[in-house]
This record gives structure tokens, sequence and C-alpha cells, in this order.
């Protein structure tokens, strides 16, 4: 048999097989499998949508049917600016401005598409913008009781708190409503009323739209901090965890609950929240309180990238400048960068006169060793009698500095007193210097000796 | 006049200058993220077919995240981050990433493969750098899944409570239909490379998807996928009926697209279910000629056209009462049927005409060479379908327009006609989009273009047989078993065509299988769940088997072995070669398989991927050497000169790498110059080890989740392995063909054939190198 033979026999035998192999794949590819359940199941679409999300949803359909009215894109914008809220994540903020100008475009004087602006200045911490704004609605519509709300939001940050109190007064007798509770409960709180701040509060969450469960969350963690505030700690955990529980893995409840579980000393559990929280959107706030919590237990390197990721985020992130006297603060308390901490204080100073920003500036001026000037501006923060551990500790460390025992003793004693752990750090340092000034120097006894 | 134009050039460049500056100066930083610097977006593509689900999945931090990422990395002395610690972050984060996606087909969960991953970091806004990953998964459906309707289920579960933009998208395999998806089949940001900057609509949330998959047509009732807007979602993309789509179509666009169009067909005819076996084997069996193959085409073209239109028309008449998804396998099933008949009458005549029973049998001599041939005869047994039959010896009784050739013309009508008949769904679509745009009449064209694209490559695959038939037409012995090939080629058109029937059965939704294998199971005692885990032991070998045959077949495979085969001009030799090869792809698979399997440990995936790249080095450096032989051909091949007994002979000599001249002088040829067929070398054993060594990460994988016994898998490797080596004994055997003719005759066209495959080898081996070293990141910062 030649070769010629042998490959044409080759070729169709293995042409036949082909085919046979070709056959049997076919057949063995076909085999009956398990039976499919047919149909969407609901249950596995997607995730559970927020509220944020129905109302973007429900207000894109308004534009797509109502593309010329003012409403559609205000419902938009509020949607956003819910989202926004929800997350904490500004770059909704962001959707929700476009969405306010596309309103604008159609009507330019639409009074809702206004408040929602004035909101959005709030948000922005524009707070004279809004304040401005919210006066300019108020002549429109003098029973508006939202309007009221931003007049005291604004006239709180900027240090006007009769104005505050005259605007909330008049808010809840417009409409005594969550909202306007919330606003009492805060004035309440800064007034150093801490048990009216406490009823306020629960009425506040009592009165709460059950469809916003963000709100009701937000009312539960205020609730929970006046709780904290009267050292009620179990109390305010149980706040905190409904608050999760009506608003999984909101950011806020998060790090509140947090912050009581390092009060009651369970760091390990504090550091597993926090990470959550920061997990869903790294706020500067939060990285701060991981950065001082990672120091406290010794994880230094992760402190350190915690402090760098503040600067980073206050640097470059759209909303810049809402967190800048958080980045100034975090400077003073590691003492570094204590001449721009001050720039950036000072020119917060001029536009506000809040207690904090008060607080704030007499804290950096102590660091940078102008006394006098710290201590005007202390007692200015002092000047509601607000309960608030920080500003306590920052007088006592003042006053000490200034050689003023008695009152540094008496400040850095209600600092400790009103919440041990205000500040991982800042709170040995309260307790060191109270130990240094009530107990005789150990150093002197070396030296009578 | 000069000096007005240079300072007119001047002012020109001034002004552009500035322009550029003030552009520099007044953008402002443009957030490329539609969520801000906060969000982590996520971008999915899962394509599906019969036996593997791939995914896409493209992570794009923003600032802040890529900075929390990149934070804890180790530097360069520049402040630049090192590239080891981008390749670690790489490494965990795309073997985090796919843990984190969770898919399932009808409940079962399936593992997902790193088949590659990238990391780049694109500036975002301000120039901060952004982090993107880039991972390609690929899970293996379980053969045990194999259903006509498989449904399945995705998750990520990657940063779940992260904002960001979180997008899916559905993409069919080419003949398979989605439905009841909850996901889409467009996508919106290009593999989130462009954010819409619509900043009203809110981002994606998709962060799940269940969709179902069939072979088949679609039952009644359900939803097939859509696009975002809508729209049916077209099943993979369709570059033919893309062509339709121009806004404008101009003369130079028409050209190209009718040239596309024809290339397009070419490639089509390329795909499995297009009659190129039933082509080849049919005009080897009567030994047709260049112009069968002619009119074979033009059959093809003619039917394919007609048919293209006449569904196009019906579709268009009766587009409300008929779904075109079901004329197709009616269609399928009459193309299939036709063959089968074919294929079938020709098989009972050839065969009578081997045993020597035919009716009309006689003996003629003359006018053809026929010599030795005794049983040599003409089979007239019927009027309507004469066919020739000449017990295997190739020759040609069809003179161009002989009156005696309208048999075989007949038969060749029909077998274009049923090779054109089944109309390829993307010509329909391009002609109804076509009446659609009102561009009736370019889609009629587009449509030709495509159909004569298509017969060239059928005429051409003819050609190529009808050429290589020509070498064996010298006479041959007589020999039984010869004569029976001509049957046999007739029972190979048959298989195709009751594959075919097949086939479009099962596109009907008729399941001859499910049939058969109920009947098989339930006679057995393996159960009714026909997993591979309950498959009983024999089921699973058999497997084995078919998978092996199968896996030789695969393009590396084929290309590396090609490559050694073009250096040999003997067929035994050729198989031989093959046959080494599968032996040390074999032995490398058992050894790494009976080590994974004895310790149930997994190769790890940066092991497989380098592996992988050796092979494409490998299949490069085997090419440059086939090259590097074919071009030093002068110094291989020379004119031999010797005595036959006492007759001066003078022929071209080709050399064998291994093979040495004994001595010129010495007067008998064959003694002394022996060419060994046996000496092939230990290079096919080589290469197929290293195949082995790359595959194995694979197939152990497979092993192991799906063979509950360690020594069921063990006999499977080893059966698999028995496959491979039968499978490329025989690729090695149909590759080593055109070498081993080319050599008898020509040997410039046997040392062009060498180069070719030599160039190919190297291009293919390139190819590889960067598929598997470069594009899947292995390399990236190792360079």
């Amino acid at each position: 048999m030649s070769i010629r033979k042998l490959a044409i026999s080759a070729v169709l035998a293995i042409a036949v097989l082909v085919g046979l192999v070709l056959t049997l794949s076919a057949v063995v590819r076909h085999k009956p499998g398990v039976q499919t359940t047919k149909g969407i199941d609901s249950a596995s679409i997607s995730r559970v949508s927020s509220p944020a999300d129905v109302r973007i949803q429900g207000a894109q359909l308004a534009i797509e049917q109502h593309p010329h009215q003012p409403e559609s894109f205000n419902l938009l914008a509020s949607a956003y600016m819910q989202k926004a809220r929800e997350t904490n994540d500004f770059g909704f903020n962001a959707r929700a401005e476009a969405a306010l100008g596309r309103a604008v475009e159609v009507a330019p004087d639409d009074y809702d598409a206004l408040k929602l602006r004035a909101k959005l200045f709030l948000t922005y911490h524009r707070f004279s913008e809004a304040l401005d704004l919210a006066r300019r609605l108020q002549t429109v519509r003098p029973d508006d009781h939202d309007v009221y709300g931003m007049l005291t939001d604004s006239q709180v940050e900027l240090g006007d708190y009769a104005g505050a109190i005259d605007a909330a007064q008049k808010m809840v007798d417009l409409r005594p409503d969550s909202a306007a509770y919330a606003r009492v409960s805060y004035l309440r709180s800064l007034y150093g009323d801490t048990e009216g701040a406490i009823q306020a509060m629960t009425v506040a969450v009592k009165a709460s739209n059950p469809n916003d469960p963000e709100s009701i969350a937000w009312s539960r963690v205020h609730l929970g901090d006046e709780l904290m505030n009267a050292d009620r700690g179990a109390e305010a955990e149980r706040e905190y965890d409904k608050a999760l529980l009506t608003f999984p893995e909101y950011p806020l409840a998060l790090a509140a609950k947090a912050r009581a579980r390092i009060r009651a000393g369970d760091q390990t559990k504090a550091v597993e929240l926090y990470e959550r929280a920061e997990q869903r959107t790294p706020l500067p706030d939060i990285a701060i309180a991981l950065g001082d919590l990672y120091a406290k237990v010794g994880r230094a390197d992760e402190a350190k990238r915690q402090y760098e990721l503040v600067e980073f985020i206050e640097q470059n992130s759209p909303a810049s400048g809402t967190y800048s006297r958080q980045l100034a603060m975090l400077w003073a308390d590691h003492d570094v960068k204590l001449d721009q901490a001050l720039t950036i204080v000072q020119r917060e100073r001029s536009v506000r006169q809040g207690i904090f920003t008060c607080d704030a500036l007499a804290w950096i001026l102590l660091k940078n060793n102008r006394l006098d000037e710290a201590k005007k501006s202390i007692e200015e923060a002092l000047r509601l009698g607000t309960r608030d551990a920080r500003i306590f500790y920052h007088a006592g460390m003042i006053y000490e500095a200034m050689g003023d025992k008695r009152n540094a003793s008496k400040y850095l004693r209600l600092a400790i007193a009103t919440n041990p752990t205000f500040d991982l750090l800042q709170a040995d340092r309260a307790r060191q210097t109270l130990a240094a000034i009530n107990n005789p120097l150990p150093n002197k006894r070396i030296r009578t000796a | 006049m000069t000096t007005i134009l240079v300072s007119k050039t001047i002012r020109l460049v001034l002004f552009l200058l500035a322009a550029a500056l003030l552009n520099c100066s007044t953008s402002l930083p443009v957030s490329a993220h539609p969520l801000g610097n906060f969000t982590i977006n996520h971008f999915t593509r899962i394509a599906a077919d019969q036996s593997r689900i791939r995914i896409r999945y493209v992570i794009d931090m923003a600032e802040i995240p890529a900075f929390q990422a990149t934070q804890a990395m180790a530097r360069n002395g520049d402040g630049s981050i090192s590239n080891a610690a981008l390749n670690s972050y790489l490494e965990q984060a795309a073997l985090q990433y796919a843990a984190g996606l969770m898919v399932t087909i009808d409940g079962r969960t399936i593992p997902l493969q790193i088949v590659s991953k990238t990391l780049s970091m694109p500036q975002g806004s301000g120039g901060l750098p952004t982090l993107r990953v880039e991972c390609d998964f690929m899970g293996e459906t379980p053969t045990s899944a194999d259903a006509p309707i498989r449904r399945y289920h995705f998750e990520d579960k990657n940063n779940p409570e992260r904002i960001g933009w979180h997008e899916i998208v559905i993409v069919p395999a080419s003949g398979l239909k989605i439905f009841d998806s909850t996901a889409f089949g467009s996508q919106v940001t290009d593999e989130l490379k462009a954010y819409p900057q619509d900043m009203l609509t809110a981002p994606l949330d998709e962060r799940a998807a269940d969709f179902s998959l069939t072979a088949g047509s679609l039952p009644s009732g359900v939803v097939a996928l859509r696009t975002r807007d809508g729209r049916p979602a077209d099943t993979a993309r369709d570059r033919f009926a893309e062509l339709i789509n121009v806004p404008v179509v101009t003369p130079f666009v028409a050209l190209l697209g009718l040239l596309i169009a024809a290339g397009l067909g070419a490639l089509h005819a390329f795909s499995p279910g297009h009659g190129k076996t039933v082509v080849g084997a049919y005009l080897v069996g009567s030994k047709g000629t260049a112009r069968h193959a002619a009119f074979l085409g033009l059959t093809v073209t003619i039917t394919h056209t007609a048919g293209v239109f006449a569904l196009g028309m019906i579709t268009l008449f009766a587009s409300q009462y008929i779904v075109p998804e079901r004329i197709f396998p009616v269609l399928s099933f009459v193309s299939g049927a036709i063959v089968l008949v074919i294929g079938l009458t020709l098989f009972i005549r050839r065969l009578r005409g081997v045993t020597g029973r035919s009716t009309g049998a006689h003996t003629h001599d003359g006018v053809h060479p026929h010599d030795d041939l005794p049983t040599h005869s003409h089979d007239h047994s019927d009027d309507t379908s004469l066919t020739h039959s000449h017990g295997g010896v190739e020759h040609s009784h069809l003179p161009p327009g002989a009156d005696g050739s309208a048999v075989t013309w007949r038969s060749l009508l029909v077998l274009g006609i049923s090779g054109g008949l089944l109309p390829c769904p993307s010509a329909l679509i391009v002609l109804l989009s076509a009446i659609a745009l009102h561009r009736v009449g370019y889609g009629l064209l587009l449509v030709v273009a495509f159909s004569a694209g298509l017969a060239a490559t059928l005429t051409a695959i003819g050609l190529i047989f009808v050429f290589a038939g020509r070498f064996f037409k010298r006479p041959v012995g007589e020999n039984r078993v010869l004569r029976l090939l001509p049957a046999l080629s007739a029972l190979v058109i048959a298989c195709v065509g009751a594959a075919i029937c097949y086939e479009a059965l099962v596109q009907s939704g008729i399941h001859l299988s499910a049939l058969i294998a109920n009947w098989s199971t339930s006679s057995s005692e393996t159960g009714t769940a026909p997993s591979l885990t309950s498959l009983g032991a024999f089921a699973v070998l058999g497997l084995g088997l078919v998978f092996g045959l199968k896996h030789a077949t695969e393009v590396d495979h084929v290309v590396a072995v090609s490559t050694i085969v073009s250096e040999h001009r003997n067929l035994l030799r050729a198989a031989v070669v093959g046959g080494l090869w599968g032996l040390g792809h074999t032995i490398s698979l058992i050894v790494v398989g009976v080590i994974v399997l004895a310790l149930r440990i997994a190769i790890p995936v940066y092991v497989s991927s380098w592996l992988e790249f050796g092979v494409a080095l490998m299949i490069i450096g085997l090419g440059v050497n086939a090259l590097v032989r074919a071009l030093r051909r002068r110094s291989d091949a020379h004119l031999h000169r010797h005595n036959h007994g006492g007759v001066l002979h003078e022929h071209l000599h080709f050399h064998e790498g291994e093979t040495e001249h004994s001595g010129m002088d010495v007067p008998s040829h064959a003694d002394t110059h022996a060419h060994p067929v046996s000496r092939v070398g230990f290079k096919p054993l080589l290469v197929g080890s290293m195949h082995g060594l790359a595959g194995s990460g694979a197939l152990t994988v497979l092993v192991l989740t799906q063979i509950p016994s360690a020594m069921l898998g063990f006999f499977y490797l080893l059966v698999f392995g028995i496959g491979s080596i039968f499978g490329m004994l025989l690729m090695s055997f149909l590759v080593g063909l055109p070498f081993a003719l080319s050599s008898r005759r020509l040997g410039t066209v046997h040392y062009g054939l060498q180069t070719i495959a030599g160039a190919l080898s190297i291009a293919f081996g390139f190819w590889y190198a960067y598929e598997t070293g470069i594009a899947s990141g292995l390399l990236r910062f190792a360079l």
C-alpha cells in the first residue's frame, strides 16, 4: 500500500471521525439539565432602593412629562439633596445644583427653587448667603415654616443666637413638627439645657416622617448625643442602634455609636464602626476620629494615613472648605502647621461668630502663643453656657497657660466630667494637666530633697 | 508680499499660542466621575455561552479612594509608587474582586478564575491620579447544567456600601438568546471611560442581574433582552448589520461597505454549518474539477441571495404572524435533510460500486489513463441521478460542458442549494434594516456581496480539495479498503446532514438527546440528575475522551504542532509528531494532575499565566526555527547525482534536519541514503508537555470541582490525555498533508508553505504573548 493510498484512507477516516465527534459533542452539549425557574425573581433584582432613590426616579418621570415646569426640577433637586444626606456624599449636591439651575432657567423667580437654593447654601456652609436669601423669601411668604428653619440654621452658624431663637420660636408656632423641635432641641443644648434638649429631640423623633428613615435616624443620633451629654450612655447607644436599624450603615449613626463604644472602653468595636463608616464615605471628621483611635491603640502608620487623608479630602474635594475648621483643629491638636491653621480659622471667624468658631480660634491662638486673644475668644465660646467637653478642655488649657490655676482646674474637671472620652488623645492631656495642677510637681519634691 | 505672509503666519502662531495658554488657565478641573471624588465605580459585562461565562469587570476609583488605596504603597525615590507595590495591589484586588462576584447558574455557584488583570492610574480632576483596575474573569459552565434553558444570577458584592456608578451589561454569544433579564444589553459609559455629563439623571446602581440563556428559540411569554432604550438587544455584535447603519451613503462608503460585506461573507463561511465539509468531501469523492467548484460557489451565492430575499419578503409581509426565529430551524432542517439524503444516496451507490453489484457497470478505456483497474466501472443505476464511481481512483470524466456531465451538475446544484438555503441571520437583518431605512437597493447589494464572499470561500475550499485530489490522480493499486473511500466520504456527508438536522430539531425545541438520555439514565442505575458529579464513571470517562479529542484542536496547540509538522515531508512522521505531542501533553497533565488531586491544592493563577506566556514564547521560537530552515533551503536542498543500476540520475534532494548523507559516491541509494521515518526527535514531546503544563491549571480546577473521587479524576485525566493524543495525531496528519503532498512535487511550494507556517507561527506567538503577557497585565510592571 503506497503512502498515497494511506493518505486518502486517513483523510476520509478522519473526516468520518470528525463527523462523529461533532455529532457526539452536539449530543453531549444538549443533555437535559436542571429545570430552570422561569420569570424574574423580584427579590433578587437589586438591593433595596432608598427613599431618595425612589424620589429621584419619580422626579425624573415628572421631568419627562412636564419639562417646562420648575416643580419637576425642584423635586429632583430636593431628592438629590436627600440622597446627599443619606450617603454623606457631596457629589449629589452638585446634581441638586444642576437641577436647580434648570428650574431657574424655566422660571427665574420660582419661590421653591430659591428656597432649595438657600438650603444648598447651608449645606455648602455659605451661611451669610443662605441668611440673605432666607430673609428675601421671608418677605415673600412670611408664614412659610421652612424659611424659619433656614433662618434658624444660618443665624446659629453665624452666631446670632437671639435671632435664631426668635426664628425657631416662630417655626414652632407655625407648625410644631419634627424639624422645628429638632431646632429647639439644638438651641436648648447650646444654652446648656441638656434635659430640655433631650425632651425636644424625643418629640422630634416621634414626630418624624415615617417615610423618611434618614430623618428619623438623624433625629435619633442627635437624641443619642444629648443623652451622652447627660451621661446616659446606655440609652444613647440604644438610640444609635435604632438609628442603624431604621437606616442601615448610616454614617452619622456609625460614628456616634463608635464614640459611645469608646466611652464604654470598647476600642476594638469603635475601630470597626469607624472603618465601616469610612468604607461608605471617607469624611474628614470620621477620618480624624479613626486616626486618633489608631494612634491610641498603637497603629501609628495607619493613624498617619488617616490624617493625610483628611488633608487630601479637604484640599481636593468639590466641597473643599466645608471641613477646613476640622483640618485646622487637627493641625492644632498635633502641633503642626499652626500658622496655616490660624489663617483658616481667622478667615472663618471674620464671617461667623458661632461658639464653635470662637472655640477653634481660641485653641489655635493658644497654640500660637497669643494668650490674651485666646482668652478673649474662649470667653466668647463659653458665653452661652454650652456643655461641651471640648470647649471646656480648651478653656482649661488656656487658663493653665495663663497661670490661672483655679479656672484651669475648674474647666478641665468640667471637660472630663462632661465626657471622659471627648477626644481620645486630648482627654489624656486634660487628665495629665489636671493632675499636674492639683498635685505638687514631682520634680519639686526632688529639688527639696 | 512675503513679509505680509510671514507676519500673518507669526500672528496666527501667536494667536494659537495665546489661545492655548488661555485655555490652560481658564479650564476648570472637570470631574470625570459623575458622583464626585468619593466614588468607586463598577462596570460588569457578562458574556455567557454554552460552555463558559466571561466577565469583564472594571473598577474605577475616583481621586479620594484612589488616594486611600495608594496611601500605604511603597514609594520610589522620586515619590512615585513602586511597580512592585502596584503589582501586589493588583494581585490582591483581582482576587478580592473575584471573590466578591457571585455567579450562579441554575442555583449552582460558579467559581471565577482570573483570566487577565490590569491596573492603570489615569489622571482625574485637578491632575490627581485615579485608579482603574480591569479584570477578566471566567467561569466554566458546569456540564451538568447543560440544560436547554439556564438561569443565571450575578451579584456584585464588592464595596457594598460605597457610592458609585454601578453598571451591568449582558452580551449573549452569537446564536444564543437571553431573556427575562433584569439587566440590559447595552452599555452607557464605555467601560467607565465616559460618564454621561448630564447631571440630572441618577447614576446607575445596578449591582445584581438575573437572566436566562437558551440556545434554542425563545419560550413563549418571555421578554427578550433589551437595550436601555427599550429596543431588542442584538445577539452579539453583528458587524455585518452595522454596515447598513451608516448615516450617509457616499459612493466611497458604499464601495467600502460592499467590500467589507464580501469579506465578512467569506469569513462567515468558515463558521460551522456552511457545508465546507460537504463540499470538500463531495468534490474529493466525486473527482470534481475547478469548474465544478466554481459552479458550486455560484449556486451557493444565488441560493443564498435568493433565500435572504425570499425570507426578507416573507418576514416583511408576515411579520405579524410568523416570528423569523421560527423559520430558521425549519430551513435548517430542510437543508440538513437534503445533505443527509445526498450523502445516503451517494453512500449506497458507491458501496455498490465497490462490491461490484452495480446494475449498469461497464469498463471502458482509451481516453483516460486508467491503468491496472479491474473494477473500474461506470454506475448508471438509474436515469435521474447518475453518479460516477471509480473505485476511489481520482480522474475526471467531466470535460467542461460535456454531455455526460449533466448528472454531476445536477447533484452539484442540489448540494449548492442546500449550502445556500439557510440564510445567514445577519444578512437578513441587513436587508430588513435597509428596508426600514429606505435604502433597499444598497441593502440588496450588500446581501449579494455577502453571498459572493460566502461562495468565494466555499469555492476556494472546493478548489483546494480538487487541487489536493490531483496529487492522487496517479493509478493506485487494487485495494479493497481504498475503494471503500468514496463510500466513506459519502457517509461523512450523511453524518453532517444528520448533525444539521439534529441542531435544527434542538433549535425548534425538540430534544432528541434529552429523550435518549432519559431513556439511558432510566435504564442504568446512575440516577436522573445528569451532572458530572452524578454521572456514572463510564460517562465521565467518555466525556473525557471527547473533550480530549476536542482539546487537541485548540489554536495554540495546532499552531505549534503544524510548525513542527511543516518540517517533515512524511505523513507518517507528521502523525508521529502529533502523537508525541499528545504524549508529552498527557504526561505533564497527569503529573500535575496527580499532584493536585493528591494534595487538593490549587495552582496559583500567576503560575498559569507565566506558563501561558512561556507557550507563546515557545511558539515564536518554533516559528523562527521553521522559518530559518525554510530560508536555508539552498543548503538543505540540492541537486543530487547518483547511480541507479548504472544509469546516471539527477534529482532534487531535500534533507531533514536530522538526516545526513552517508556518502555521495555510494552506488546504492536505498541502502545508505536513509531518511529515517521514526526519527522525529524529542521536540514535539517537549512542546506537548509545555502545553500540558500551561493548560493544567484550568483543567485541574474543573476536575477538582466537578469530580468527587480522586481515582476517577485521575482516570478522567488519563482518558482525556489519550483523547488528546489521538486528536493531535489526526490533526498533525491533516496538517502534514499539504506539506507531504507538496514535497513530492515542488520544492518551492513546499518551502513556501513552510515559510508561511513559520511566519504565521511567529505572528500568532507574538499575539499570544501580547494577550497572555501584556494585555493580562502579567508584564505590565515587570517591564
